[in-house]
Order: structure tokens, then C-alpha cells, then sequence
């Protein structure tokens, strides 16, 4: 099966789940490293939340048909022009942030 | 209302009804900016002041800070200041005081979708400038504050307020312009006076003057950091509001704030996954996300 890499705020992290970046924090001159790969356990999410970690990402299995994803895509997209419908896509700085929001999104779609 | 500028204070001074007071805590948090631990008991001893903000950490720390089965629950602050984290803990009692001194006078619809916002443009803020090495809890109070000038608006121009709102699938609607045309003034000018009368740093009145139209300040990374924060959040459709939309952003904010497009998308997944989660943490979510 497929992999999604999803963006999630610690508290929704749950032992089990697997980082899919390396998440590295240093505090009090202590390095907190943990490599992408790294299985979440309940230990791990605890020294995450009190050393300050507001996010990680993870790994998402995905088990969606390409039929799905197809579906996905066009809905993300649908939304995201939805959003910029009262910008104009010719300016550069809009025009940038409306292929970084659909670089975040499709992924997901 | 007039334009001129000490007119315009006179009036929005005389005018301040319960936005009187600008919380003690929250000022007090101000004072003790970014500090990771040195200020961790400054910290615990406000909320030793305030039995309902402790009240509230207290029983959040026993259902969200990971505490295994079978353990005793929490009953001090200092552990439920260490469960959940300084930096979310600051976060969340700036939220939670000016919840609290402004949400009476504010109509229950307006109050949701109003503190919604303004948590998801502060969580943003306080991303960015982690990210830019800016002060984050200054930044997550400018965005929490940078539309308060709207609370004013609703308060003392309920009749005309009605009608600066935008039909709710009406993205192009421009609301200051709305607002100058109806009284004479907008929620950004305002709000900035509100600022000024709190006495709050020039960075957080700054941002809240600029967020709409940051060309037309001087250079600063404070306003360029509030004005991405609030068009992230619009761009990521947070909250699903039916008036979020981007209609116009700074070709000068990404070079003023030392970030590259290429570090844009990640920060995104960011902001969408601690606005989701601070929405929750401080009782404030429609339940309406992206995931």
C-alpha cells in the first residue's frame, strides 16, 4: 500500500504512527533528534509535547483507488480555486501562493 | 465619523465600553517574551492568580497531556504547565483572557467565527515567526488581536456594521473600503488606536494597522508576518468560513520576512495542522477542517 505524508499537530500524534521527516529540536543546548522512520511510541510523543514540538509529519497509509485520487484531486482543486476566486492568478505573488497552497494540498488528494 | 487622526482617537477613546481593559495577564506574558524555561515559574505564578485560567489548564492537562492510565491525575499548574508545553500554554491564556474580557459584548455567531479566526491568524503568525526568528508570542497576539477593531465597529455602529459585512460568498467585497465608506474609518485604523490606548509594543499596533495593506507602512517584518498569517489562513480556507478568500497579497512579504517559496508549502502543512489543533485546545473550533 501506498504512503501519504500528512501534517499533524502533536497532540494528534498516536504511538504507532511513523515520522515520515527526521524532527530535530534543540533546547537548553540539547539536541532532540528523531530520523525520519522513527515508530511514535508513548514515551516519545510525551518528551515531544514538553520539548516544545508543535508538529510533525507523518506517514498515512493510503488505500484509496486511483479513482479516488482522481476524485480527490479535482475536489482539492475546486477548493483551492474557490479560495483565490477574488484574486487575480496573473500577478506573480498570488500566482506563487496558489501553487504553493495546491503543493501542500495535492498530495493529500 | 471624521478622518482626522486625533478626532478619530477622541472618539474611539471615548467609545472603549468594555474593551476598556486590555487583560493584565496577557501584558504580563508580553513582558516575559519567548523565554523557554527561565520564565516557567514567572509563568505559574500568574496562573496562581487566576483560579479559572488554572481551572481550566488543569483539567486540560489530565485529558490532552498523554497521562498514562492508572496514573494519579494532575492537580498542580506546574505539571500542567510542563504536560502541555510553555509555548501552548502561553498561547493559550492569551487566548483564553482576551476570550474572556471581550466576548460579553459580542453577539454568540460573531463571537465563534470572530475568535475562530483569530486563533487560526495567530497560530499562523506564531509559525511564521518561529520560522523567521521573530518574537512568537508577540506575533501570536498580534494575530489574535489584528481585526479587533471590527469588535469596536459592531459595538458602536451596530446599524452600519450590518452593512459592511460582506454577502458571505462574496470574496471581492472589500471590507475596509466598506468600512471608510460607511463611517468613515476601518477596523485596521481602529484597531490601532485600541493598541496604542492599551499601550501595546508599537510591533502589535503596527501589524494591526497594516495587516490589510502592508505597502502602505514602513517596512516591518511584525505587518508582513500578520498580512501572511491572515492570507495563509484565508488561502487554507481555515475554519471553512464562507468569506474566506485571498484577494490581494505583498509581492514585498516574502523577501522582507528572509523566506523563500520553496519553504511555503511545509509551512502551510504547519499552520493547517497547529491552527486545527490550537482551535480545539482553546474551545473555539466549528469543527469545520481540511483533514
Amino acid at each position: 500500500m501506498s504512503t501519504l505524508h500528512a501534517y499533524i499537530a502533536t497532540f494528534e500524534a498516536v504511538p504507532g504512527m511513523r515520522l515520515a521527516r527526521t524532527l530535530s529540536k534543540v533546547r537548553n543546548h540539547q539536541l532532540f533528534l528523531l530520523p525520519a522512520g522513527t515508530e511514535l511510541t508513548e514515551v516519545l510523543i510525551r518528551q515531544m509535547v514538553v520539548r516544545d514540538i508543535h508538529s510533525l509529519v507523518v506517514e498515512e497509509p493510503d488505500a484509496r483507488s486511483e479513482e479516488q485520487r482522481e476524485q480527490d484531486r479535482v475536489r482539492v482543486e475546486a477548493e483551492v480555486r474557490h479560495c483565490f476566486r477574488g484574486a487575480d492568478l496573473t500577478q506573480p505573488a498570488i500566482a506563487d501562493l496558489y501553487a504553493s497552497v495546491l503543493e501542500y494540498r495535492m498530495p493529500h488528494a | 465619523m471624521t478622518s482626522n487622526p486625533d478626532t478619530l482617537r477622541n472618539t474611539v477613546a471615548q467609545n472603549l465600553h468594555s474593551l476598556k481593559t486590555f487583560p493584565k495577564i496577557v501584558l504580563d506574558i508580553l513582558d516575559v517574551l519567548d523565554d523557554e524555561d527561565a520564565n516557567a515559574h514567572l509563568l505559574v505564578d500568574l496562573l496562581h492568580r487566576d483560579p479559572v485560567l488554572s481551572g481550566k489548564l488543569l483539567g486540560m492537562a489530565n485529558t490532552l497531556g498523554g497521562k498514562p492510565p492508572g496514573e494519579r491525575p494532575i492537580t498542580d499548574v506546574m505539571t500542567s504547565v510542563s504536560m502541555l508545553g510553555f509555548s501552548r500554554i502561553r498561547s493559550l491564556v492569551s487566548t483564553l483572557s482576551l476570550r474572556e474580557a471581550f466576548s460579553p459584548v459580542m453577539p454568540t455567531l460573531m463571537a465563534n467565527q470572530f475568535w475562530e479566526h483569530s486563533v487560526d491568524v495567530a497560530t499562523a503568525a506564531k509559525v511564521i515567526a518561529e520560522h523567521c526568528g521573530l518574537k512568537s508570542d508577540l506575533s501570536y497576539v498580534a494575530g489574535l488581536i489584528h481585526d479587533i477593531g471590527i469588535l469596536w465597529i459592531a459595538i458602536n455602529y451596530p446599524a452600519e456594521y450590518v452593512h459592511m459585512c460582506a454577502p458571505e460568498d462574496d470574496t471581492t467585497h472589500n471590507v475596509i473600503e466598506s468600512e471608510r465608506q460607511w463611517i468613515g474609518t476601518d477596523h485596521a485604523e481602529v484597531g490601532a488606536i485600541l493598541c496604542e490606548l492599551w499601550g501595546l509594543p508599537d510591533e502589535i499596533r503596527q501589524s494591526v494597522a497594516g495587516h490589510h495593506n502592508p505597502d502602505q507602512m514602513p517596512p516591518c517584518k511584525y505587518v508582513m508576518n500578520v498580512h501572511l498569517a491572515e492570507v495563509a489562513c484565508n488561502a487554507l480556507n481555515l475554519g471553512q468560513r464562507p468569506r474566506n478568500g485571498v484577494s490581494y497579497f505583498s509581492e514585498q512579504t516574502l523577501p522582507l520576512l528572509g523566506l523563500d517559496w520553496k519553504q511555503i508549502p511545509d509551512l502551510l502543512g504547519e499552520i493547517d495542522a497547529r491552527a486545527r489543533f490550537m482551535r480545539t485546545f482553546a474551545g473555539v473550533s466549528s469543527g469545520r477542517t481540511n483533514r
